[in-house]
């Protein structure tokens, strides 16, 4: 019964929520670009939020399959000349999963902290081979540039900051639509089920590392989508976007936006985007302000920012404001 | 008739102390209600960890419904039939009673893998759950915080966890445990009424509780069988008292 009061008072937010991101155009060029980045980025962040938020498993390879997103993209449109968006997504599907599928088969024998460093380092390999022996293929260093934005067919060309923001938007929101279909289902209950008690899970029956196994895979496909959207966005892709300082920044964005919250990477990602963009007219050390924030958000803000808004909209709707 | 569980000459040792050894029982598929007593450290709760699969063994075998399930991971032992509940109370903080038992309840329903349909969907398991909190009397808390019920509803809980997959046979870590006497004696039979059909396999402290419920007891000491027979032959063992009582053996 208050879930359902709670669900109706939640669609004047979802229309207003909706109507921002269509009415983004009418601003300028500048924050068409900046918005396109923000959402770029959180398809990127829930990729990490179904691993780490939903899943318990903390990964610090994530930008290996961004990276790899945006390499199929940026090596297919510019050296095989290859147009069809179609083509190239799944192209770019088929190499994110055998990817996934075979780190994966190799991170999951090892659990928490070890999991971490495999995944760590196994990203880093990835970077050292796209930087060194594949070099005649990546260019190293230079990265690959002139990357044409997609043709959709039908006449429709993303190749305007406008069309191709609507496009990114489009893209967005079939990723948050397949997310909340995973997270409500019990496939995604069982995720949660083993983030809290992976032991308990084992003995009620699961066969938890296959449940994990998959989680690992389909946060790699969503990585990988935003990935390939941010290739053809910035036209540009050189190897920090492998790199894993960029897996740390996709949980940095998380913990600001609020783990295992399904609008967390939303928030944390127009934060993060924001707050560089605003702090780097400012001053060079923006980075050390942004490590501050973190620290602060990590200690005091324990569930990011959604955790904040949802407390916030709890205490003014009158009702208590312990979790459940 | 076929055993439902053999344990054959298990061992375990954790580096060089024995917590196991050479133990070896079979349960008849048409036992009901074995209760497993010892003093602490007898090595009850690493028998159900070996048994459940949390713990590969030193050596030997266990067979469950005839089948060499040895080296057979948990939840594939959990699919055959078996099931078990925690001494020290085991739930998921985060979830709501419901939750709870809606987790229990999906591991063994075809939904299982499902991804693209919500939970909320699946009808019979929310029938099933309402069943099985009407009878367990939780009903009006099904949507409280795990974390907000009394320890003694935790217990019924860690059982419905248990028994909620339909097991055949049950594992049952000290059921009673932190319940008051009368809370105890309400939950054993609560235990003997609803579980009719399922062999229960017990650890459990409270004497007069254990000879209550038991079929056959098992005394476990120093990781080996002492004794193994109905209630009224095991309490009248002299070896029982000796170890009970404290004197040298």
């Amino acid at each position: 019964m208050e879930k359902a009061a709670y669900r109706w008072k939640s669609i004047p937010v979802a229309m207003a929520g909706i109507a921002a991101v269509l009415m983004v155009p009418l601003l300028p060029d500048y924050a068409v670009t900046l918005a396109t980045s923000i959402i770029i980025y959180s398809i990127y962040v829930t990729s990490a939020n179904l691993l780490t938020g939903y899943t318990g498993l903390v990964s610090l390879g994530q930008a290996m399959f961004w990276g790899s997103g945006a390499y199929v993209v940026a090596i297919l449109t510019t050296r095989a000349h290859v147009t069809n968006l179609y083509l190239i997504a799944l192209i770019c599907l088929v190499t994110v999963v055998l990817l996934s599928a075979f780190f994966g088969a190799l991170a999951l024998r090892v659990k928490r902290l070890y999991f971490m460093i495999v995944t760590f380092a196994f990203g880093h390999v990835v970077w050292c081979i796209a930087m060194y022996p594949m070099q005649r293929i990546t260019f190293g260093y230079d990265g690959i540039k002139d990357i044409a934005r997609p043709y959709l067919g039908f006449s429709l060309s993303t190749a305007s900051g406008v069309s191709f923001y609507y496009f990114v938007v489009m893209v967005a929101a079939i990723c948050f639509f397949g997310m909340r279909l995973v997270i409500n289902s019990p496939f995604g209950h069982a995720l949660v089920g083993i983030r809290d008690n992976e032991h308990r899970m084992m003995a009620l029956g699961y066969n938890t590392y296959l449940y994990k196994y998959i989680s690992y895979m389909l946060s790699a496909v969503i990585a990988g989508t935003a990935g390939a959207l941010f290739a053809y966005f910035n036209g540009y892709v050189n190897p920090s976007e492998l790199h894993w300082l960029w897996s740390g920044d996709a949980l940095m964005m998380m913990f600001i936006g609020g783990v295992g919250t399904f609008w967390g990477p939303l928030w944390g990602a127009l934060a993060y985007t924001g707050l560089r963009y605003w702090l780097s007219s400012y001053t060079m050390y923006w980075f050390g302000i942004e490590g501050i924030i973190f620290i602060c958000v990590v200690l005091f803000f324990r569930g990011g920012i959604a955790g904040f808004v949802g407390n916030l909209r709890r205490r003014l709707s009158g009702g208590s404001t312990e979790g459940r | 008739m076929a055993e439902a569980l053999k344990v054959d000459s298990l061992y375990k040792n954790f580096g060089a102390l024995q917590v196991v050894r050479d133990l070896s029982f079979s349960i008849p598929a048409e036992e009901r209600r074995v209760v497993i007593i010892g003093p602490n450290g007898a090595g009850k709760t690493t028998l159900f960890n070996l048994i459940s699969g949390e713990l590969p063994p030193s050596g030997g075998a266990i067979h469950l419904f005839g089948r060499d399930v040895t080296k057979m991971p948990c939840y594939r032992r959990t699919r055959m039939g078996l099931a078990r509940t925690f001494q020290i109370t085991d739930l998921f903080p985060y979830f709501t009673l419901m939750e709870n038992l809606l987790l229990a309840l999906q591991a063994h329903d075809p939904c299982a893998y499902q991804m693209l349909r919500p939970l909320r969907s699946y009808g019979h398991l929310y029938e099933k759950a309402e069943k099985l909190l009407r009878q367990m009397k939780l009903w009006e808390k099904r949507d409280f915080a795990i974390t907000a019920l009394s320890h003694g509803e935790m217990r019924l809980v860690e059982l419905m966890l248990g028994i909620a997959g339909g097991p055949r046979i049950l594992l049952l870590d000290e059921p009673t445990a932190g319940l008051t006497r009368s809370e105890g004696v309400w939950l054993a039979n609560m235990i003997q009424n609803l579980l009719k059909d399922v062999t229960l396999l017990i650890i459990e402290h409270d004497m007069q509780i254990a000879f209550a419920l038991a079929e056959r007891i098992i005394v476990l000491h120093q990781g080996a069988i002492v004794a193994d027979g109905k209630p009224e032959e095991v309490r009248t063992n002299p070896r029982i008292k000796e170890i009970y009582l404290g004197t040298v053996s």
